[in-house]
C-alpha cells in the first residue's frame, strides 16, 4: 500500500534520467566552458532532488485525497490512532517514500561522484531531510487549500520556488542579489550544496544544519496545519 | 453502555444536534432513525470522537469521548453510509489494513477476512482495485470492515443501502451474530422495516433533537388511535375528505391518487361506517385496507413529516 502507485519508482527514475541526460548533457556542452566547471556533475544532484520533490509532494496529495477527493478523513479519525501520530506519520511516510523513490538516481550520482559507501549513506540522509521540507510544504498546502485549483497553483509555486530560487542551477555568486538572498531560505539550496560537498570529499555540517533547520520548521508548519484540519 | 448527556454540536450558527440525552444499553441493537439532515451522522461522529461536542458529553463504557478519545476509539468500529476507503486499494488490502490498525490479532486476521469475503461473495473480487467495482460491492466492503473488526460497539450507517435482497438479509444476519457475540450495535437507517426487524430499541431524531426513544412495539402502541383506512375508489371525489372528516374520530383525510387515506381512532369499529359515508356520496369502493400503526407511522408522526 505504501507504493499503491505501483510504477512510481520506475516512472520517477525515468524522469530523473531524462532530466539528467537531456538537460544535464545539453546544458553541459553549452555552459561548462563559460562557468569553468563540469556543469553536468554540478546539475546532477538537482535532478535527483527534483525527483525527490515530486515523490515527497505525494504526502500532500495523500492529504488532499483524504480530505477532499476520497473524503476518508472521518473514517481515519475513528481509528485507534492518536491524531498527532497520524499527522507525523503522513510526513514521515512522505520522506521515506521519497528516499526509496530516488534510491536508483542516488546510486547513479554516487557512481558519477565516486562516493564511498559511508558518503552514499550521507547522500541518502540529505535526501531524507530535504524530503521532510517538501512533505511539510505539501501537507501545509493540502491542509489549507479547499479547491483543486488552489492546491495545484500552490504546488506549482512551490516547485518554482525550490528550483529557480535556489542554487540548483547556478551558484549563488552569479544569481541576482535578490534571488541569492531568497535562496538562503530554500531547502533545495542547502540540500544540493550538501550533496556537492560530498563530491569534494567532506560532510559539511555547516550546510547540513541549515537544511535540517529549514526542514524541521516546514515539517512543524505542515504538522500543525494538518493537525488543525482534524479538529471538528 | 453509551451515554449522551445534553449533547449539542453546532457548526458555525447551525445546531446539527441539540441537547440530546439518551442511553444505549450493552448488547442491544439501537436503531437511530431520522430524516436526512436530522443529525444522526453528527451524533455518531460525536460518539466516535471525530466531532467535539459544543456542549454536553458522551460517555462510552464510562470513558469520556472528549477526554479519553483513544480509549473510546479502541471500542468502536464504524461502517459509513458512503464507503470511506482509498479506492485505489483492493478489498483485501482495505480489510487487512483496517484489521491491523484496529488491533485484530495477526493469527485470526486472515481467517476472518477470508470468512467475511466469502460470506459477501467477494472472494473472486478481493484483489481488484475497488474503484472498478459496483456501488453495491463497495458498500459490502464498507460493511465488511466492521465484521472483520468485530468491535465492542459496532456502528452501521445505512448498512443495506445499495444492496440487493440476498445481501441485505446476509447483513442483517451478520449484525445479529455480532450482537449475539456481545457487541452493542448502533444502526442508523431510513429503512423502517430494517429498524423494526433489527432493533431492540429505536431513537427517533428530528431537526437535531432526539424526539422519542423506546422499543418499536411500545412506540407503535403509543400511536394507538391513529389507524389508517385506505380506500381505493373508482373515481376520486374531491369533497370526500371533508365529508369523512365530519366524523369525530377522524383526524386526517386526504386523497393520494385515487386512494382515500383516512387517519382515525378505532378504525376497525368505524370501517363499515366509513364505507357507508363514501358510498352515500357516490363513491365506488374497489378495495379497502385497514392499517394499524407501523414504525413508519411512528417515524412520520414524531418527526412531524407528512405521509407520502
Amino acid at each position: 500500500m505504501f507504493f499503491a502507485d505501483r510504477y512510481m519508482i520506475v516512472i520517477m527514475f525515468v524522469n530523473f534520467m531524462i532530466d539528467l541526460g537531456v538537460s544535464g548533457l545539453s546544458l553541459n556542452n553549452l555552459l561548462s566552458r563559460s562557468v569553468g566547471f563540469d556543469y553536468f556533475l554540478y546539475i546532477a544532484p538537482g535532478a535527483n532532488l527534483i525527483t525527490a520533490t515530486v515523490a515527497a509532494f505525494q504526502s500532500g496529495r495523500d492529504v488532499w485525497r483524504e480530505r477532499i477527493i476520497q473524503d476518508t478523513q472521518h473514517y481515519l479519525l475513528t481509528l485507534p490512532v492518536d491524531k498527532s501520530t497520524f499527522a507525523a506519520s503522513r510526513l514521515f511516510s512522505g520522506m521515506l517514500r521519497a528516499v526509496v523513490t530516488v534510491l536508483p538516481g542516488t546510486v547513479v550520482i554516487a557512481l558519477l561522484y565516486g562516493l564511498s559507501f559511508p558518503f552514499f549513506l550521507v547522500s541518502l540522509l540529505v535526501m531524507f531531510v530535504y524530503s521532510g521540507a517538501v512533505a511539510g510544504l505539501s501537507v501545509a498546502a493540502a491542509s489549507m487549500a479547499n479547491s483543486l485549483e488552489l492546491f495545484a497553483t500552490v504546488r506549482s509555486t512551490v516547485q518554482v520556488y525550490l528550483s529557480f530560487f535556489s542554487t540548483q542551477f547556478y551558484p549563488s555568486s552569479i544569481l541576482p542579489p535578490a534571488v541569492a538572498a531568497v535562496s538562503a531560505f530554500n531547502p533545495m539550496t542547502w540540500a544540493v550544496q550538501s550533496f556537492r560537498a560530498l563530491q569534494a570529499g567532506s560532510v559539511n555540517l555547516g550546510l547540513l544544519a541549515p537544511l535540517a533547520g529549514l526542514s524541521g520548521a516546514l515539517m512543524v508548519v505542515g504538522f500543525m496545519l494538518y493537525r488543525r484540519t482534524m479538529n471538528y | 453502555m453509551i451515554e449522551f448527556k445534553d449533547v449539542t454540536k453546532s457548526f458555525k450558527n447551525v445546531d446539527a444536534v441539540k441537547g440530546v440525552t439518551c442511553e444505549i444499553r450493552d448488547r442491544e441493537v439501537f436503531g437511530l432513525l431520522g430524516p436526512n439532515g436530522a443529525g444522526k451522522t453528527t451524533l455518531i461522529m460525536t460518539m466516535a470522537t471525530v466531532y467535539n461536542p459544543t456542549r454536553g458529553e458522551v460517555f462510552v463504557e464510562g470513558h469520556s469521548a472528549s477526554a479519553e478519545p483513544d480509549k473510546v476509539k479502541a471500542l468502536i468500529g464504524i461502517s459509513f453510509q458512503d464507503p470511506k476507503y482509498d479506492r485505489i486499494l483492493s478489498a483485501r488490502e482495505i480489510l487487512e489494513w483496517h484489521a491491523k490498525v484496529t488491533g485484530v490479532e495477526k493469527g485470526v486476521r486472515e481467517k476472518r477476512i477470508d470468512e467475511v469475503l466469502a460470506k459477501f461473495g467477494l472472494t473472486g473480487e478481493a484483489r481488484k482495485r475497488t474503484w472498478t467495482l459496483s456501488g453495491g460491492t463497495k458498500k459490502k466492503i464498507e460493511n465488511a470492515k466492521v465484521f472483520v473488526q468485530r468491535p465492542k460497539i459496532a456502528v452501521f450507517d445505512e448498512p443495506t443501502a445499495y444492496l440487493d435482497v440476498p445481501s441485505r438479509l446476509m447483513v442483517w444476519d451478520m449484525i445479529d451474530e455480532l450482537r449475539d457475540e456481545g457487541s452493542t450495535v448502533v444502526l442508523a437507517t431510513n429503512m423502517m422495516d430494517e429498524a423494526d426487524r433489527m432493533s431492540d430499541r429505536v431513537g427517533i431524531m428530528s431537526r437535531g433533537e432526539m424526539v422519542r426513544v423506546g422499543e418499536p412495539a411500545a412506540l407503535k402502541g403509543s400511536l394507538r388511535g391513529r389507524d389508517v383506512i385506505e380506500m381505493k375508489l373508482g373515481v376520486p371525489i374531491p369533497e370526500l375528505p371533508g365529508e369523512v372528516s365530519k366524523v369525530e374520530e377522524v383526524k386526517e383525510a386526504r386523497f393520494e391518487g385515487d386512494v382515500l387515506k383516512i387517519v382515525l381512532s378505532n378504525g376497525r369499529g368505524l370501517l363499515p361506517h366509513m364505507i357507508n359515508v363514501v358510498t352515500a356520496k357516490g363513491g365506488t369502493v374497489q378495495s379497502v385496507n385497514l392499517k394499524e400503526p407501523s414504525l413508519e407511522d411512528v417515524f412520520l408522526y414524531y418527526t412531524g413529516m407528512k405521509l407520502s
